[in-house]
């Protein structure tokens, strides 16, 4: 959410948005529109795998958040609250459009990095001087979208947009033992799943 | 095949779970010497780190649709 708080724009930036839009001002919801509309649509596409599911995030996010403006009660950061309204409508859309035959189930998931292997096999070759390219664009795809949703969201937040371990367990309201485990899953499963388009 | 050692098995752990933290505790920093000396620890270190440069660097296709219907006052 631009990281409000964090960079970009200030607390105190925040709160006079919040007072603005609650008072009606629609030039005040406009801004506060152009600041945070980017950031919600790039967050809802890492989860939603769609641009359209994106898209679509990104309006009901806008419209909850001009509804729900005055149950924001300032006790968790407002980007936390955002992140938790995207969340939300990723969910929606993902279980309206739910695949069952690429999800995997939690039990696939390595409980432990590499468990199967004895020895820790290196990955093959070195990728990040080349562009994300077709194969490989859809293999991070396929990779991505077997993941369970609730381990996708937990790598989303913690390794692409950047919140801590603590963050991450506010948005998703769960502990955060628990966002560690999804994320050391998670993290082994597209390592695994990945394996032979990078390397060390 | 050499098996891995206790060492391992908790650094690996550690990177699964950590990597990105800063965590400064005697037992992260003695992981973290672990992974410095451990060749199969420091490969699997980096490519996980490489793993999720890529997720960061995959492309999003810009929006298609301008936002419409969406509430102008109360």
């Amino acid at each position: 959410m631009n990281q409000p708080g964090r960079s970009g724009r200030s607390r105190s930036w925040e709160k006079e948005i919040i007072r603005r839009v609650r008072g009606g001002d629609g030039k005040a919801f406009g801004e506060f529109v152009r600041e945070f509309e980017d950031h919600i649509y790039r967050y809802a596409f890492k989860v939603c795998r769609d641009r359209q599911k994106a898209e679509e995030a990104l309006q009901d996010t806008l419209i909850n958040v001009y509804n729900g403006i005055n149950k924001f009660d300032g006790r968790s950061q407002l980007t936390t609250w955002m992140y938790r309204i995207v969340t939300n409508n990723c969910l929606m859309k993902h279980r309206a459009g739910r695949r069952r035959h690429q999800a995997v189930f939690i039990e696939d998931l390595p409980a432990e990095p590499a468990e199967h292997s004895e020895r820790i096999a290196p990955l093959p070759v070195s990728p990040l001087e080349h562009v994300i390219s077709g194969e490989l664009r859809s293999a991070m795809d396929r990779a991505i979208e077997k993941l369970p949703i609730a381990h996708r969201l937990v790598f989303v937040l913690r390794d692409l947009e950047g919140l801590s371990s603590e963050e991450t367990a506010g948005v998703l309201k769960i502990s955060v033992e628990a966002v560690k485990s999804r994320l050391r899953r998670s993290r082994a499963f597209l390592r695994e799943q990945l394996k032979d388009f990078v390397a060390s | 095949m050499k098996r891995r050692s206790k060492e391992c098995r908790v650094a690996l752990t550690h990177i699964c779970e950590n990597l990105g933290e800063r965590l400064d505790s005697r037992r992260c920093t003695a992981i973290r010497k672990h992974i410095e000396g451990c060749e199969d620890c420091g490969s699997y270190l980096r490519d996980l780190q490489t793993v999720i440069d890529l997720y960061r660097r995959y492309p999003i296709p810009p929006r298609t649709r301008t936002l419409a219907n969406l509430p102008r006052k109360h």
